[in-house]
C-alpha cells in the first residue's frame, strides 16, 4: 500500500509538477533538467522494485506498522500543532506550558510534577537563550 | 607550527574545556535515556552551538557524539533498551552481570573499553586524515561523483531490514535536495513560488523533525509506563569494580575490537553495528572464557564496547579526508560543520588547519574527559536511564522546537521542523529508514555538483566517467562494498532465521 502510494506520488511528480518546477536550463548545457528527472526515475523505479518485493513477500503484503492507540496519536498531533498556533501567535512561553502539561497528560502523567516543569522550563529556556545566546524566541504576550 | 599554537590555545581556554565536558556529559546522558539516541543528542545539541565559534561548536558536538556512543551502551546494559544499534552486541553480556549486581562492573568496562577503542581509532584518524586529504585534493569531479556513489553504500547498513526501502528513502533524500535553485543556473527548482525555499530545505529543521520530533511522537504514542533501570545490590566490593583479573580479561578483546573497528570505521557505509558485533565475534574467538559468552562475558562486552567507538572516532576519516560520513551520526556532523560554515574534506586542511588540529586536540581531551565523567558520575547515569520518560520528553519537544526557532530565527524553520515530524512519523509506520533518507539528502550537494561538472567538462560524454585511473579505483570500491554489503545482510538474515529456528524446536 505504501509503496504503491509513494510510486502514484512519484509518477505525479514526474508528468505534472517537474514539468513547470524544473528549468531545462541553457543551450547546450545537458543536465540542467535531466539530474532531477534521473533522481525521479530513480524513485519511481526503486517504488516499483519495493512495491514487488512486498506483492511476492511472503508475509503477504503487509508494509505499514499498526498504530497502538490512534486516539491517543491524534491527539498529540493536535496538541502539537495547537502548540505551534500558540508559538507563532502567543509566544514560547506560553506554548510551551501547554505542550508540556497536554502531552505530559496524554502519556499518562498526573498530578502536580508536569505542571511545574511546564512552569519552569519555558521561562528557563527563554532567559537563557536570551541573556547567553541571545536568541529571542517569540513572545507575542510575554 | 602556528596553527597547532592557534588550535592548542582555543582548545586548552577554560570555557572552551567547560563546553567540551559540558558535551560530552549531555552525550552520555541523552545516549542512557531509554528512547532518546546519540543521534538524538547530537541533533538536539547542534542549534544551541550556533552561538559559538566553530571550534568551540565542533568540540561540544564531538563530545557530545563520543559521549552519546557510550551513553547508549548504558542503556543497553541497564535497562536491556540500547540506545544505538551498535550498543545490541552489548545487551545479552552487559544485562546478564547488571541481573547479577554487577552492572557497576558493567558499566566501567565498558567505559574503560570505549575510550581504549576511541582513543586507538582518533590516533589512527590524526595520522591518516592529513594523508588521506593529500591524495583527494588531486579528485577532481569525476573521482568526487564516485566517492559520492561509495558514500551512498552506507545505505547498506543504514537500510534496516529492507534494503529496497534504504534505497528508496535514500532516493528520496537525494529527490528533496533539488528543492531550491539550480546549482548551475541558478533558477528556482521545485520551490512554488515560496521564497523561504530558495535557499533549499534547511538541514538543521529538518534533522530535528525527522530524528528527534517524530521519534518523540513514536515514543508518546507507545508510552504508558515508566522505565526503570533495576540495579540489583552489588553482593560485595568485587562486584562494583574492575578487579586485576577482569583486567587481564579485557587486554586481547579490547586491543582486538579497537583495530576491528578502527578499520570498519575507516570504510564508509560498514557501520559501528558491525564493528561491535565483530569486536564481540573476535573477543569469542579468544576468549579465555567462552563459556561466558551471552551470559555475563567481561570479555564478550570489552570487545564489543571497544569496537563499537574504535568505529566511531574512525568514521571521522573519510568525513575529514574526503568529506564523505562514515556512518549516519558522522553525516549529521557533516551537516553540524556546513551550518557553522565549514566544508569537510581535504579543502579544510588548508583553508582552516587550526580548526582541524583544534579537533584533533579536542578528540583526546574529550575520551580523557569521559573516562573522568563516566567513572564519577554513573549514579546519575544510572538515574538517566530510569528517568520518567512522560516528563521528559515533552520537555525535549519544546526544546526541540527551540532548537528549530533558534537557528535563523525562523517561524517557516520551525513549521518545516513539524512537517518533517509528520514525515519522519510516516516514514517510521512504512518502514522507510530516516538514516538512508538523511545520507541521500547530505550527499545530494556533492553527488549533482560534480556529477554535471563533470559532464559539462566532457560536453555531456559519459565516459569521462570511467576515463580517470582514479576514478576507476573509486568505482571498483564502490561495486566491492555493494557486494560485501549484500553478502553481509544475507548471512545475517540467514543466521537469525536459524537462530529463530534454533529457539522454536527448543521450545
Amino acid at each position: 500500500m505504501a509503496a504503491l502510494l509513494l510510486l502514484l506520488c512519484g509518477l505525479f511528480l514526474v508528468f505534472f509538477v517537474f514539468p513547470g518546477e524544473i528549468p531545462e536550463g541553457l543551450r547546450g548545457d545537458f543536465s540542467a533538467g535531466h539530474y532531477p528527472r534521473a533522481i525521479m526515475i530513480g524513485s519511481v523505479a526503486s517504488s516499483i522494485v519495493w512495491l514487488v518485493m512486498t506483492w511476492v513477500s511472503p508475509r503477504g503484503g503487509a508494509d505499514v506498522e499498526a498504530i497502538p492507540a490512534w486516539r491517543r496519536t491524534l491527539a498529540i498531533f493536535v496538541a502539537i500543532l495547537a502548540g505551534y498556533v500558540l508559538f507563532t501567535q502567543v509566544g514560547f512561553i506560553i506554548a510551551g506550558f501547554f505542550l508540556i502539561v497536554v502531552l505530559s497528560h496524554l502519556i499518562g502523567e498526573r498530578g502536580w510534577a508536569p505542571c511545574l516543569l511546564a512552569a519552569g522550563v519555558p521561562v528557563c529556556v527563554y532567559f537563557f537563550l536570551l541573556k547567553v545566546l541571545e536568541v529571542r524566541l517569540p513572545s507575542a504576550i510575554f | 607550527m602556528e596553527a597547532i599554537i592557534t588550535a592548542a590555545q582555543t582548545v586548552f581556554a577554560v570555557e572552551h574545556l567547560f563546553y567540551l565536558v559540558g558535551g560530552v556529559t549531555i552525550g552520555i546522558i541523552l545516549g542512557a535515556i531509554p528512547g532518546l539516541s546519540a543521534t538524538m543528542g547530537i541533533a538536539l545539541i547542534i542549534p544551541f552551538t550556533l552561538a559559538f565559534d566553530p571550534v568551540t561548536a565542533l568540540l561540544m558536538m564531538m563530545g557530545a557524539y563520543k559521549g552519546g556512543i557510550y551513553g547508549g551502551s548504558i542503556a543497553a546494559i541497564l535497562v536491556r533498551a540500547p540506545g544505538t544499534s551498535a550498543a545490541a552486541a552489548s545487551v545479552a553480556d552487559g544485562y546478564a552481570l547488571a541481573k547479577e549486581g554487577q552492572g557497576l562492573k558493567a558499566l566501567k568496562v565498558s567505559l574503560v573499553a570505549s575510550v581504549i577503542g576511541d582513543t586507538f581509532s582518533d590516533i589512527i584518524l590524526i595520522l591518516t586524515a592529513a594523508q588521506l586529504a593529500r591524495v583527494a585534493l588531486e579528485f577532481g569531479a569525476v573521482e568526487y561523483t564516485a566517492v559520492a556513489i561509495v558514500a551512498l553504500t552506507i545505505i547498506g547498513s543504514a537500510s534496516g531490514e529492507s534494503l529496497i526501502k534504504g534505497v528508496f528513502a535514500a532516493v528520496a533524500g537525494l529527490a528533496l535536495a533539488l528543492v531550491g535553485l539550480d546549482p548551475t543556473t541558478g533558477l528556482p527548482r521545485l520551490t512554488f513560488g515560496v521564497i523561504d525555499l530558495y535557499g533549499g530545505i534547511s538541514l538543521l529543521p529538518m534533522l530535528i523533525g525527522l530524528l528527534i520530533m517524530s521519534e518523540l511522537i513514536i515514543q508518546m504514542e507507545q508510552a504508558l509506563s515508566q522505565s526503570h533501570a533495576h540495579l540489583p545490590q552489588p553482593k560485595d566490593r568485587d562486584d562494583r569494580r574492575i578487579t586485576r583479573s577482569d583486567a587481564k580479561l579485557m587486554v586481547a578483546p579490547v586491543f582486538g575490537g579497537s583495530i576491528i573497528g578502527t578499520i570498519i570505521g575507516i570504510i564508509p557505509g560498514l557501520g559501528p553495528t558491525l564493528g561491535a558485533f565483530l569486536g564481540y565475534d573476535n573477543a569469542l574467538r579468544f576468549a579465555k572464557k567462552p563459556e561466558e559468552f551471552g551470559k555475563g562475558s567481561i570479555e564478550g562486552l570489552a570487545g564489543a564496547e571497544s569496537g563499537n567507538n574504535a568505529v566511531s572516532g574512525a568514521n571521522l576519516i573519510p568525513l575529514l579526508g574526503l568529506g564523505i560520513p562514515g556512518d549516519v551520526e558522522a553525516a549529521i556532523l557533516i551537516g553540524a560543520f556546513l551550518i557553522h560554515g565549514l566544508t569537510p574534506g581535504p579543502q579544510i586542511f588548508q583553508e582552516a588547519p587550526d580548526v582541524v588540529y583544534g579537533l584533533y586536540m579536542g578528540l583526546m581531551l574529550a575520551n580523557a574527559a569521559m573516562l573522568v565523567i563516566g567513572f564519577s558520575l554513573i549514579p546519575i547515569f544510572v538515574r538517566a536511564a530510569s528517568v520518567r520518560i512522560g516528563l521528559l520528553f515533552p520537555t525535549v519537544f519544546v526544546l526541540s522546537l527551540v532548537g528549530a526557532y533558534s537557528f535563523q530565527q525562523s517561524l517557516f524553520d520551525v513549521g518545516m521542523a513539524l512537517c518533517f515530524a509528520v514525515v519522519g512519523y510516516g516514514m517510521t509506520k512504512i518502514g522507510l529508514s530516516k538514516s538512508s533518507f538523511l545520507i541521500g539528502f547530505i550527499l545530494a550537494p556533492l553527488l549533482e555538483n560534480n556529477f554535471r561538472r563533470a559532464l559539462q567538462i566532457s560536453d555531456g560524454n559519459f565516459a569521462t566517467f570511467v576515463s580517470s585511473p582514479l576514478g576507476n579505483a573509486l568505482w571498483i570500491a564502490a561495486a566491492i562494498l555493494v557486494v560485501w554489503i549484500t553478502l553481509q545482510r544475507r548471512a545475517r538474515r540467514r543466521s537469525q532465521k536459524s537462530t529463530a529456528q534454533g529457539e522454536a524446536n527448543h521450545v
